[in-house]
């Protein structure tokens, strides 16, 4: 909307939509500069009686203490580790069986599509233990094999359907010019069909890489090394039942929410669908 | 190039669809056959079996001398145009052009000079490095022409390439692909339920109609000698205008109506027969004509150049085309008389084989 719009809007319509915007950008951003805040005060303190976004003795040194004193390099290791791991297997399963679903006809596959959906209707609280209890009888607790299995396990049904109905958009046609083109149904499904659900692999790889990125509870149930601790555990342990280390906790959140960002701000260009366009008419 | 062979081809789908029946079909090297019939014929299924892309229920499929049922669409050595384009929206339009022979290493220096070639015939050069969402239909289509043709292919398959284009573009690609058969003399089958595209563009029709195969002729015969009853009325616009009635003593008559027996040759067997006159065939007869029937003009539709008078003929409306577009005025009644030698007399069954 330019200004020069034939008919403008109330002032005080306008003025109340800001109002109104402003309102949820500040209860947004809140919680976040708060904890910007915690993380440059010195020493642990969690409230003050001063409101100010940067204290005045405003200091790095929680900062400084979590690369020196503490792990922290190790569990965003662990943590990127892992969730890379989560998102390749996720999405190289997820890409094939999802294509699987939406082109061919076989015995059981309206059955499995089913179950795989009604997985995701049960709570993941309830599945821990049986899950569990797969990984201890395959002697894989306490092991990243172990937390990216049950990761990948709890993240794929979604991104199974995810990507079908990714695929169902594309026209079989393409595949079918392939194959008289030259192409083996494989070489058709990579040369032409997978560049072409990119924007529905980057959905999955996201949806996959944060799912394991900011989980806690699956994670703490796997591992009980500090050692192997992903970053949603290292910040937990800065909490013990007498204290809580809060300058840490904070900028470890902080710093933990870095890479998400970027991520998103890297993969969106890629989140636009409408790829498919103009290749064909029906 | 080279001669593609149906032999006793059948297709019945896994839920017992019997879509293709015993089709036979001998396409000589270099000739351009049209498959045609209404919508779920069997015509798509026939030519998509052709490509490889439905697996034959039964029969033999050759290619030249090579059986190919068991091969890959890639190696049947054709190419396919789709009524959808189906281009890869990926790629540019060299991109598009250049895949089918990067998948068989054709060496870089030919992929080149083919795809120029290919785009210079079709005026597309200049389109060369777009991608197809930045083209027009007719620009797509041209482009999917293109693709097929830098193949140098044993034969085209066209899966009704003209359907998603608007009137006016269709009558021109329609021309072109003509042309390309002109120049290219090459193997083309070619699916349409466009009866004008059959006509104008095929050597040789195969109709279909419910997997069955009704005739195959070359485009006149189907339209002067129509095998049987669908072939008549499908063919030629507006159809041919039926009447039932029976033969007798080389003669035909109307049932029901009053009016003139029709010779039709007295090789004829007495009994219920079908008696088709094309519109052109009607002519509005003078009082001293041997007169067929009368009937009274409902509509009269101008055309320009010709009109079709509607003539209700007891309960039935016929369509006679005329030269003169003041000949009648709805209300009016009317003396047709038939064209001599232009009548098509079908067995009154159901199939309706043709009987003169």
């Amino acid at each position: 909307m330019t200004s020069d719009t034939p008919q403008r809007e109330p002032f005080l319509l306008t003025l109340g939509r800001h109002a109104l915007l402003l309102a949820f950008v500040a209860i947004s951003l809140w919680p976040v500069l708060d904890v910007l805040a915690i993380s440059l005060r010195p020493g642990n303190r969690l409230r003050t009686t001063e409101f100010e976004l940067f204290p005045r003795d405003a200091t790095l040194a929680s900062y400084r203490a979590l690369f020196t004193e503490q792990p922290f390099l190790r569990w965003l290791g662990n943590s990127l580790l892992v969730s890379t791991a989560v998102t390749v297997t996720g999405v190289a399963l997820a890409s094939i069986s999802g294509y699987a679903f939406s082109r061919f006809k076989f015995v059981g596959r309206q059955t499995m599509m089913v179950s795989i959906l009604t997985t995701q209707m049960f709570p993941a609280t309830m599945l821990l233990l049986p899950l569990y209890l797969m990984i201890a009888k395959l002697g894989l607790v306490n092991t990243f094999v172990g937390l990216v299995l049950f990761y990948v396990a709890t993240a794929l049904p979604f991104c199974v359907w995810q990507m079908k109905g990714f695929y169902d958009t594309i026209p079989h046609s393409l595949e079918e010019a392939a194959r008289i083109d030259g192409c083996s149904p494989w070489n058709a499904f990579t040369k032409v069909v997978l560049p072409l659900a990119a924007p529905g692999l980057v959905i999955t790889a996201l949806f996959s890489f944060m799912s394991a990125w900011s989980e806690y509870l699956i994670a703490a149930q796997v591992l009980q090394d500090r050692e192997l601790f992903t970053l949603p555990l290292g910040l937990k342990s800065f909490q013990s039942s007498m204290s809580t280390q809060w300058g840490l906790y904070a900028a470890a959140s902080l710093l933990v929410s870095i890479p998400v960002v970027i991520l998103f701000m890297l993969l969106s260009r890629y989140l636009v669908s409408g790829l498919t366009l103009g290749s064909v008419k029906e | 190039m080279a001669s593609v062979r149906l032999r006793n081809l059948n297709k019945i789908y896994p839920d017992g669809f019997h879509a293709v029946k015993d089709v036979n079909v001998d396409i000589a090297d270099g000739e351009f056959v049209v498959l045609v019939g209404p919508s779920g014929c069997g015509k798509s299924t026939t030519l998509r079996m052709i490509a490889g892309l439905e697996e034959p229920s039964s029969g033999d499929l050759l290619i030249g001398d090579r059986r190919v049922n068991d091969l890959e669409p890639g190696e049947r050595d054709i190419a396919m145009v789709f009524q959808n384009y189906a281009l890869y929206p990926h790629m540019t339009v060299r991109q598009n052009m250049e895949f089918g022979l990067k998948m068989r290493r054709t060496p870089k220096a030919e992929i080149t000079a083919r795809v120029n070639e290919a785009a210079e015939m079709l005026s597309i050069t200049h389109l060369l490095d777009r991608r197809p969402k930045e083209m027009s239909g007719g620009q797509r289509q041209r482009v999917a022409l293109g693709r097929a043709i830098v193949r140098y292919p044993a034969a085209f398959l066209f899966d009704e390439p003209l359907s998603n284009l608007d009137a006016k573009l269709r009558v021109q690609m329609r021309t072109e692909i003509a042309g390309l058969h002109q120049r290219l003399r090459a193997t083309m089958v070619y699916v349409t339920h466009d009866q004008v595209e059959a006509m104008t563009l095929g050597d040789r029709l195969v109709l279909m109609r419910d997997g069955v195969v009704q005739q195959i002729a070359p485009p006149l015969e189907v339209y002067h000698k129509p095998a049987n009853r669908f072939v008549a009325t499908f063919i030629g616009s507006p159809a041919m205008n039926l009447f039932e009635g029976a033969i007798h003593n080389g003669a035909f008559r109307l049932k029901d109506i009053a009016s003139s027996p029709v010779p039709v040759g007295s090789e004829l067997a007495d009994g219920t027969a079908v008696l088709g006159v094309r519109p052109e065939d009607l002519v509005l007869g003078a009082p001293d004509h041997q007169n067929f029937v009368t009937g009274v003009v409902q509509v009269v539709e101008l055309l320009g150049h010709e009109a079709l008078l509607h003539v209700k003929i007891g309960s039935q409306l016929v369509v006679v085309r005329s030269a003169a577009l003041n000949s009648a005025e709805p209300g009016a009644t009317v003396a047709l008389a038939v064209r001599e030698g232009r009548v098509h007399v079908f067995a009154g069954d159901e199939v309706g084989r043709r009987l003169n």
